[in-house]
């Protein structure tokens, strides 16, 4: 295959993990996607370099780590942002989880099911994109923000304790 | 890990990803997570689900019924009926994920990098004229990206340069979900009971049938009708405006700017663009001058993968200034027109070949109408560097400025007037890394 045509395949296949992994060290979604940019620049730049009999998830989750401490060194005076020393641990126990998550995310759908109804259209309302849509719905159902909010924590809980659940079940715990 | 302490990351994760942390908040979360790896592998569950559900439901994977109002359901047995028959509709067109639904729209027009991402999660970025979609996301990926689609009831939506649509269908109303760019919309009359919805950051419309166009940024939307009425609501504080022909409104989240309609009395044919008002995509900074005095802002080159028919991906560098896409008054080319630029390139950065051209290109819209369509040109600047401490100016007549047109193998650039036409936004590109840097750009008329 041609190599810029592979590496357009790699990178639309691929990317949504390197945002996942960026997301996670930087957990700023405006600074995450312009790493995640700068990271599409830097694979490119050095495509040529790239040993193809190699898996390109963790060559390219390498220079999204360097990119990252660069990130986190522009910003070194500002609070949010984490020390480099927890940026390791980070990055140490994020190898570590990498082989489980995808069979996390396969749980997730299940778990989702498992919601009742009004849980469910929260979690929609909350994650579909669109600003202010908790706030009308406050409004809508005369409920407080912050229980909603509350709600949604409540949610994000249930969810993790099915997956941690079902991953024990399969013999995959992380822990 | 002890459930309490569970409780409290959780919490701490909740405010993280609905970016309500304080500092002392984060200070604490550092605190549990350093040395902890029961702590950090929560952190990383919790980030994860987060992205998980968002690509989730923005890829439309949680399927609900829609809601019903309750207070019509006591309104009995027609409405009841009305209801049951709108949700079998609903079902008929949504449909399952096997089933055999029609397209919801077809690409009619395109150019440069786009990509479909559909419900099942496929990502498609080589699509062609005529391709049918389903619902699903269309992005835009660089300044001379654009793609036009007829919906199935006649409608048309263009988005054009760095944008992202998300279209749909519910309870039979038409969605658009623009998330960031812009759109342009020729509505067909919509059924009174099912208006079109758009929303966009800070905004929900409702529309009826008209041309308008939309402008998003990550903190507002300006709506431009031209034709008809749109309905807006910002979503802030709930208020409406109805926006008619040759009107605009801004709605802006966290804002306490008055939200009206305003009357298009006029145009302009001369502009200079305002930073940061102006900037849409760039690394925009003050350099600073003697005594902690900053300089007014520029905006420099950002690196961007360009895509075009015919050729391989390169990588590039762009910034891109809105015009009528930012300003106070739709601005409109006259043929004498000239862009004056002035900029700075950074000559220490200069590659193998010491390049220093660029491409300067613009987008145009119809005089109270939707998108029309992008215009390029090549530049050469000659700097006399260390004279003049790498900065240039120059003045490029609009005539020089060259039609993209479409070939089936590849591109070509062609003469054609823009005389008359509203100039959405410009960009400037370079095909290597320059340092290009954009001080200011100015429309005139007559030499200065």
């Amino acid at each position: 295959m041609d190599k810029t045509a592979e590496f357009v395949r790699l990178w639309t296949q691929y990317h949504r993990d390197i945002e996942r992994y960026v997301y996670s060290m930087i957990p700023r979604s405006v600074d995450a996607a312009e790493v995640v940019q700068v990271v599409s620049v830097k694979l490119w730049e050095k495509w040529e370099k790239y040993d193809h009999e190699r898996p390109f998830i963790p060559w390219a989750m390498r220079f999204a780590y360097l990119e990252i401490l660069k990130w986190r060194q522009r910003l070194a005076r500002e609070k949010l942002v984490f020390s480099d020393e927890l940026l390791e641990q980070l990055s140490s126990t994020h190898e570590e989880l990498d082989p489980l998550m995808e069979m996390r995310r396969k749980i997730l759908g299940q778990c989702l099911e498992k919601l009742n109804k009004e849980d469910r259209e929260l979690v929609r309302l909350r994650y579909d994109g669109r600003h202010g849509a908790i706030k009308e719905e406050a409004e809508r159902t005369g409920k407080k923000m912050h229980k909603l909010y509350y709600a949604l924590e409540r949610i994000r809980a249930q969810l993790l304790n099915c997956i941690d659940l079902n991953m024990s079940k399969g013999g995959m715990a992380d822990a | 890990m002890h459930s309490l302490k569970n409780t409290d990351l959780d919490n701490l994760l909740a405010k993280l990803v609905e970016d309500s942390i304080t500092d002392e908040e984060l200070a604490v979360l550092e605190k549990i997570l350093d040395g902890d790896v029961s702590a950090q592998r929560r952190y990383f569950h919790y980030l994860d689900l987060h992205m998980d559900l968002q690509e989730r439901v923005t890829q439309s994977k949680i399927h609900l019924r829609t809601r019903f109002r309750l207070s019509k359901w006591k309104v009995v047995g027609v409405a009841a009926m009305f209801y049951l028959w709108s949700g079998l509709s609903y079902f008929a067109i949504s449909g399952s994920s096997g089933s055999k639904s029609p397209p919801f729209a077809r690409i009619t027009g395109m150019d440069g990098l786009i990509e479909w991402s559909a419900q099942d999660g496929s990502i498609i970025n080589d699509l062609s004229v005529g391709d049918p979609l389903k619902e699903g996301i269309l992005e835009g990926l660089n300044s001379n990206s654009w793609v036009k689609i007829e919906l199935n009831d006649g409608s048309e939506a263009i988005i054009s340069g760095v944008s992202k649509l998300k279209f749909s269908q519910d309870e039979g109303s038409k969605v658009l979900r623009l998330s960031q760019g812009y759109l342009s919309v020729n509505a067909t009359p919509q059924p009174e009971d099912k208006p079109m919805l758009v929303f966009s950051p800070g905004a929900r419309a409702e529309v009826l049938g008209t041309q308008f166009n939309v402008v998003a940024s990550p903190e507002s939307t300006r709506y431009t009708v031209n034709e008809g009425l749109v309905r807006v609501k910002r979503i802030d504080d709930g208020s409406v405006q109805e926006v008619s022909a040759n009107h605009y409104v801004v709605a802006k989240l966290k804002s306490e700017d008055e939200f009206k309609s305003v009357l298009l009395k006029d145009y302009s044919e001369e502009w200079k663009s305002e930073f940061p008002r102006d900037a849409r995509r760039g690394h925009l900074y003050q350099p600073k001058l003697t005594q902690g005095i900053l300089a007014p802002h520029r905006l420099r080159t950002k690196p961007c993968l360009w895509f075009e028919k015919g050729r391989k991906p390169e990588l590039h560098f762009s910034v891109n200034i809105g015009v009528s896409a930012t300003g106070p008054l739709p601005v409109r080319i006259d043929k004498d027109a000239k862009f004056k630029v002035r900029g700075r390139i950074d000559t220490n950065m200069f590659g193998v070949d010491n390049s220093n051209s660029f491409l300067v290109g613009f987008t145009s819209n119809y005089a109270h109408g939707g998108f029309f369509g992008k215009y390029i040109t090549k530049e050469k600047v000659d700097l006399s560097p260390k004279e003049n401490n790498d900065q240039f100016e120059i003045e490029i007549p609009v005539s020089e400025f060259m039609k993209v047109k479409k070939g089936k193998l590849k591109d070509s650039w062609v003469l054609g007037s823009s005389a008359g036409l509203e100039l959405l936004d410009i960009w400037f590109v370079t095909y290597q890394n320059i340092g290009l840097e954009i001080f200011d750009v100015e429309i005139i008329l007559k030499d200065e």
